[in-house]
């Protein structure tokens, strides 16, 4: 099983509606940010529009009422509140999650050069951005479930492939991976994970307590 | 995803198309009377699928059927289907939904959150093309992965209720749908339909 179908079985769920926040908000990111599976991506809902015309329907109750509810409107909608100014690096839809601005998060330090913020549980998935200084490795952990890791800025390298500004990594269960922050530009990252994080190595030991 | 003729279905969505941009130019409430008529049937039939109740269901699809009223300038025919805008205002509205029913749980104080925009920014792609080609793509998948793939897209069922309700162990129902998946994108790949 390699990450690429990882990867398209995410983006499936994406279109499908089915994602946990977190990481509907992690592929949406991805998508504003690269180009690269947006025609997969339209690919798909085109095959869930095509699908409608396939559907047994069900009949529409008070359907005259319904029409003059909707007639009753007026045409526009309200317009949208327009969105924050926020850090470049962020995509609208992670700014949106995030409510609030990098630097008005609360970071915190976990060796140096390495800090993150973990922005809690939802959906069942832990949602968590790390901030490496180039050149770091980011702390290696195994995973009981999947992680997923969107490159904000920077990049970084895993056994498995570089990953760069808009790029998704995948982690299986049982992959121990040791990803590295490129030297030069700090690396940002937006990573969620459907279990709780399980630190290995002697800085995991150190920290796990810390972690959970 | 049964083959559905393709020389009625490219008429219907010239008709469908025609009518949004009568919605758009003129208020056409016959126009309007139409699309509703045609497709909040089918949103509601889909929601159900997905798991949604009677009442929700009806919630959600005329809610998206009031942003095809009010948004109806947005829509582009040269970037989708009105059945695919359909889709993903229905989806966007479902998520809506259920972020507000979390949040309302977690703080009753929390104002609405942004709703999701009913189309994301996108790339000009010849729509017709694209679902000609899918339903291309589609044909040279086994009809096992076929069902995997419906199931997994469409059910709202998760891959341990798939493999449940199939008889296959979990790790066969993940490695089946993640292989039609991508042989679906290879297929469409093959085809030089990604090189947009």
């Amino acid at each position: 099983m390699t990450s690429t179908d990882a990867l398209d079985t995410l983006l499936a769920g994406y279109v499908a509606g089915g994602l946990p926040e977190p990481a509907r908000v992690l592929v949406a990111s991805h998508l504003e940010i690269s180009e690269r599976n947006r025609p997969f991506v339209r690919q798909l809902e085109a095959m869930a529009g095509a699908e409608l015309e396939t559907i047994e329907p069900i009949p529409i109750r008070h359907r005259d009422e319904r029409l003059a509810r909707i007639f009753a409107l007026t045409a526009d909608e309200p317009p949208r509140a327009p969105p924050s100014r926020h850090d470049p690096r962020l995509p609208d839809a992670l700014a949106r999650f995030l409510g609030r601005d990098l630097p008005d998060l609360r970071w915190r330090t976990l060796l140096p050069g390495v800090r993150e913020c973990r922005l809690g549980e939802t959906d069942g998935c832990e949602a968590t951005l790390y901030w490496i200084r180039g050149g770091k490795p980011i702390p290696a952990h195994t995973h009981e479930g999947l992680e997923l890791t969107l490159v904000l800025d920077g990049a970084f390298s895993d056994g498995e492939g570089r990953y760069g500004r808009g790029e998704i990594a995948i982690a299986d269960d049982e992959v121990d991976h040791r990803p590295i922050a490129e030297p030069g530009t700090d690396c940002l990252c937006f990573a969620v994970t459907d279990a709780p994080l399980r630190l290995t190595g002697p800085i995991g030991r150190f920290f796990a307590p810390f972690m959970r | 995803m049964s083959i559905a003729d393709p020389g009625r279905m490219a008429s219907e969505r010239d008709e469908f198309a025609d009518l949004v941009e009568r919605i758009a130019r003129h208020r056409d409430r016959e126009a309007f009377g139409r699309l509703f008529d045609h497709f909040t049937p089918r949103l509601e039939a889909y929601l159900i699928r997905l798991g949604s109740d009677a009442g929700s269901a009806e919630e959600l699809a005329q809610e998206a059927m009031v942003t095809l009223w009010r948004k109806a300038a947005l829509f582009d025919r040269t970037k989708s289907s009105v059945g695919t805008w359909l889709y993903r205002i229905a989806r966007n509205r479902r998520i809506d939904a259920h972020r507000r029913n979390r949040d309302a749980a977690l703080d009753p104080e929390e104002p609405l959150l942004q709703p999701s925009a009913p189309e994301d920014a996108d790339e000009i792609i010849d729509a017709r093309r694209r679902e000609d080609k899918i339903r291309v793509a589609l044909a040279v998948l086994p009809p096992e992965q076929i069902e995997l793939v419906r199931l997994a897209f469409y059910s709202g069922l998760s891959h341990s209720q798939i493999a449940e309700q199939s008889g296959l162990p979990l790790g066969t129902v993940k490695s089946r749908i993640r292989l039609a998946f991508s042989r679906l994108r290879k297929a469409l790949e093959d085809d030089g339909l990604t090189e947009f």
